[in-house]
């Protein structure tokens, strides 16, 4: 387990991590959790189909694979619910083990905000939404009952986290347009540099 | 002890917001542990004209908008139900108050409960009403696997897990796999004063049955665990021999096979199905019944025999579950087997013999006014609350 003496924790929440591959995400995510291990620790926690294990990367990067409580599951929703409620377990683990030190959550995907807004409501970890897509580029029928109870979620992460990060100024002009959030709330970052600097201002300003 | 227990109560139904027994036992349970010096939050769902929040009998009610988000279906709205009842509680639990320990209610709160319980750190007592394996008689598709799923795992992450008869504490053992030294067995209640003020109205009486015919009330959901298809296949030999009418109360997806097979037996005009009945209404039809017959084939705990006790209703029973713990066989009800010629021997030999019914009725009244008190009840609630609290400070988790 990273040291915990010390600098802030980057926690990053994620449906897919490799070997777990469902799409593009799983590569950007591991990308990203690697280079900004190069500065600030990073503790990523996602999601695998078998007992809870912990895993060391590096010095600065850890991973926690986490099973579904529950199995099986009516829809996506559900499924994601009863996981956020033990992803909530282990980033509220990590918060006591470093005696409430700082850290700052960047939840890439819908699937974690309900856990990442619990937290931040709970015990005062704020967090940043990193989507990689929208629930309207992804459906054929955005109006479906399905389609809108996971834009709503999208809603409740993009309202409720600190800033939005996004990798292109077409994603900013896309959630603009469908979820009418303020531009100013929405970065585009085209490398890691710039978004640590973000997640240090943020947690400066704890 | 009792002053500083601070206790957020979470469950999907509190009234005005009925859907089965629960609304009813955490509002009594919570009014009495208030009365008791216990700070009592609940957190439940919304319900047309109910108030966002207010206090209650010195309970605080917070109500949470359950539809803020659209859902396919009821397991996915029971999910966002969740997340809605999380985030309310969340705040209410970071505003600056102090809790004590969380209480959940059934499987529809546990995800919400059990992320609480690790993001407070706060301990998870856990109230099992019933479980999916036995309200459906075995688990038979992957919808009820995943409700079972989630009974599961909320009584693994409950400190202690609270079941209302030593027969659901034999089911939650062996269904779920919990071990017997975690679960306490604390039986519902009844608020008897309210049905001892009810009068025994010839009025209300003359709405559901004719003067002379003997009035058999069945109170309950019309499904299949409740048994009342027996009752009613009971019907057709009983009133050949007696002049009654059968008065059924409730609703359920039995009702309409219900009055059609009333039809069929040619009795439609000794069944009167009324549906949902105002609850003043059905503790009259209680006081005024001349047998109440709870034919159940599950029953975790039966709640409706405790208030036909202490309406000094006599009872005939399959005496399934709770009921036979609740009541004894030729004691306080007549006990029968889960078939119609059965019940019909029980209600019978009640109606032949005015003397073995009331004394039965009797003297089920004055076992439900002695051991079925709400304050007693609350008390032994507070019991384990109160060794949930002392375990938790004495360990390692609670935050430092």
């Amino acid at each position: 387990m990273i040291e915990l003496n010390l600098a802030p924790l980057i926690t990053i929440l994620s449906w897919e991590y490799p070997p777990r591959v469902v799409g593009q995400m799983a590569y950007e995510v591991d990308m990203i959790a690697r280079r900004i291990s190069q500065k600030l620790p990073v503790s990523v926690v996602t999601f695998h189909d078998a007992p809870y294990n912990m895993e060391s990367i590096s010095e600065k990067l850890e991973i926690h694979r986490v099973p579904n409580p529950v199995t099986p599951h009516a829809t996506i929703v559900t499924w994601s619910v009863s996981l956020c409620s033990e992803i909530e377990r282990i980033v509220a683990d990590m918060y006591y083990d470093r005696a409430k030190k700082d850290m700052l959550i960047d939840v890439h995907g819908w699937h974690f905000i309900p856990a990442a807004v619990t937290l931040k409501k709970a015990i005062g970890i704020r967090f940043v939404f990193t989507p990689h897509s929208l629930e309207d580029h992804r459906t054929g029928n955005p109006s479906s009952a399905l389609s809108s109870c996971i834009k709503g979620i999208e809603w409740l992460g993009l309202y409720e986290s600190e800033f939005v990060s996004v990798n292109s100024k077409w994603m900013l002009e896309e959630i603009n347009k469908i979820h009418s959030v303020p531009s100013t709330k929405i970065k585009v970052f085209s490398d890691t540099d710039q978004l640590i600097l973000s997640y240090q201002g943020l947690l400066a300003s704890q | 002890m009792e002053d500083m227990i601070s206790v957020i109560m979470l469950t999907w139904e509190y009234p005005p917001r009925i859907i089965g027994g629960l609304s009813a036992h955490v509002y009594e349970l919570s009014k009495s542990l208030a009365e008791m010096g216990v700070k009592v939050h609940v957190v439940t769902c919304d319900f047309p004209g109910a108030p966002e929040y207010e206090e209650d009998d010195g309970v605080k009610v917070h109500r949470i908008d359950s539809y803020r988000y659209p859902t396919p279906d009821f397991a996915t709205w029971v999910a966002m139900m969740n997340v809605n009842l999380q985030h309310a509680a969340a705040e209410i639990i970071a505003s600056g108050k102090k809790f004590t320990l969380l209480h959940a209610h059934d499987w529809l709160v546990a995800d919400a409960g059990i992320g609480l319980k690790h993001t407070f750190r706060l301990p998870l007592v856990a109230t099992i009403h019933s479980t999916e394996y036995g309200r459906r008689n075995g688990i038979h598709d992957d919808y009820q696997r995943m409700i079972s799923s989630h009974e599961s795992w909320l009584t693994r992450e409950a400190w202690r897990v609270i079941c209302c008869s030593n027969y659901m504490a034999w089911e939650v053992s062996n269904i779920l796999g919990v071990s017997h030294d975690k679960i306490d067995v604390v039986p519902n209640g009844i608020n008897s004063e309210s049905y001892e003020k009810t009068p025994a109205s010839q009025e209300i009486r003359s709405r559901f049955a004719l003067t002379d015919e003997k009035l058999i009330l069945y109170v309950g959901r019309l499904v299949h665990e409740k048994g009342v298809h027996l009752l009613l296949e009971a019907m057709p030999l009983l009133v050949r021999d007696f002049n009654a009418k059968l008065v059924v109360v409730g609703e359920g997806y039995l009702k309409e096979e219900l009055i059609n097979r009333a039809r069929q037996l040619g009795i439609e005009n000794k069944v009167y199905i009324t549906g949902f009945l105002e609850s003043s209404i059905l503790k009259q039809l209680f006081r005024v019944a001349d047998i109440c017959v709870i034919p159940s084939l599950y029953e975790p705990f039966g709640i409706v025999a405790l208030e036909a006790m202490v309406s000094r209703c006599p009872i005939v029973t399959t005496g399934v579950g709770g009921l036979g713990e609740i009541l004894q066989h030729e004691k306080t009800a007549l006990f029968v087997h889960s078939t119609p010629e059965s019940i019909r021997w029980g209600i019978s030999q009640l109606l032949q013999n005015r003397a073995l019914a009331d004394a039965l009725a009797e003297s089920a009244y004055k076992r439900a006014k002695s051991l079925y008190r709400w304050d007693n009840i609350a008390r032994s609630t507070l019991s384990v609350y109160e060794r949930v609290i002392k375990e938790y400070d004495a360990g390692s988790w609670k935050p430092k």
